[in-house]
């Protein structure tokens, strides 16, 4: 299936607001992330520090994301000390 | 909705009636505002981004927290987004209890907590650069491996 990820700081940044990724049905939150990063290498590195939400709640890496779901990247959140 | 996210300068008033209550015998209130450094560089402005919907959930979540720790009347967090200038207000948060301690100890909690789990991101602009912020007490929320 095709899911449409929300993107957000360096992530949107670089590759807009959206992305379209072509994944298993169903598939893993942590698989969808590798494939979203063999997808786009250049955030290989960020890998474990992304995190992902499913219809706006933080997700697990075996939790599985079903189509109709909203899905978006979440980069490190921000704060000062 | 006492939890917001806004492109508008913060107001700390609008929150002190949102918490406002007769009952209240005090209400403690926290201000983030943009500093004009950060490790050494001279910041020109920030630039905040949030995840509107989800934000405000994690706000909602959040109050549950402080609600099962602390007994309070009422809490309102609201956080800004855009470019915001040095000196203007990022995120406020105002909590009323019937007694100082509590709403004093709910608002560092909640300021602490917010930085951890609200997707909201921040950009620095300074002399020669710009980078994406992230933050220095890291995350709790964990993945599964």
């Amino acid at each position: 299936m095709k899911i449409t990820i929300k993107l957000f700081a360096m992530l949107k940044e670089s590759l807009g607001e959206e992305v379209e990724l072509e994944v298993p049905d169903p598939v893993t939150v942590g698989r969808m992330l590798e494939l979203f990063c063999s997808e786009h290498p250049r955030f290989a590195p960020a890998l474990p520090s992304l995190k992902v939400a499913v219809d706006h709640v933080y997700a697990m890496n075996d939790e599985e994301i079903r189509a109709g779901q909203e899905v978006a990247i979440i980069p490190p959140v921000s704060g000062g000390r | 909705m006492n939890h917001e996210i806004v492109e508008a300068p913060i107001d700390m008033n609008d929150l002190l009636a949102r918490v406002a209550s007769p009952g209240a015998g005090g209400i403690a209130t926290f201000l983030g505002v943009v500093r004009d450094n950060a490790l050494g560089r001279k910041v020109r402005y920030l630039f905040y981004e949030a995840y509107p919907p989800m934000a405000i959930k994690e706000m909602e979540k959040l109050e549950a927290e402080v609600r099962e720790r602390w007994d309070i009347i009422s809490i309102a967090i609201t956080h800004r987004v855009g470019r915001l200038e040095i000196g203007e207000a990022s995120v406020a948060i105002a909590v009323s209890s019937a007694h100082r301690k509590e709403a004093l100890e709910a608002c560092h909690y909640t300021i602490d907590r917010i930085k951890q789990t609200v997707p909201v991101w921040k950009k620095e602009y300074w002399e020669g650069g710009e980078v994406w912020v992230e933050n220095s007490a890291g995350s709790t929320i964990t993945r599964e491996p």
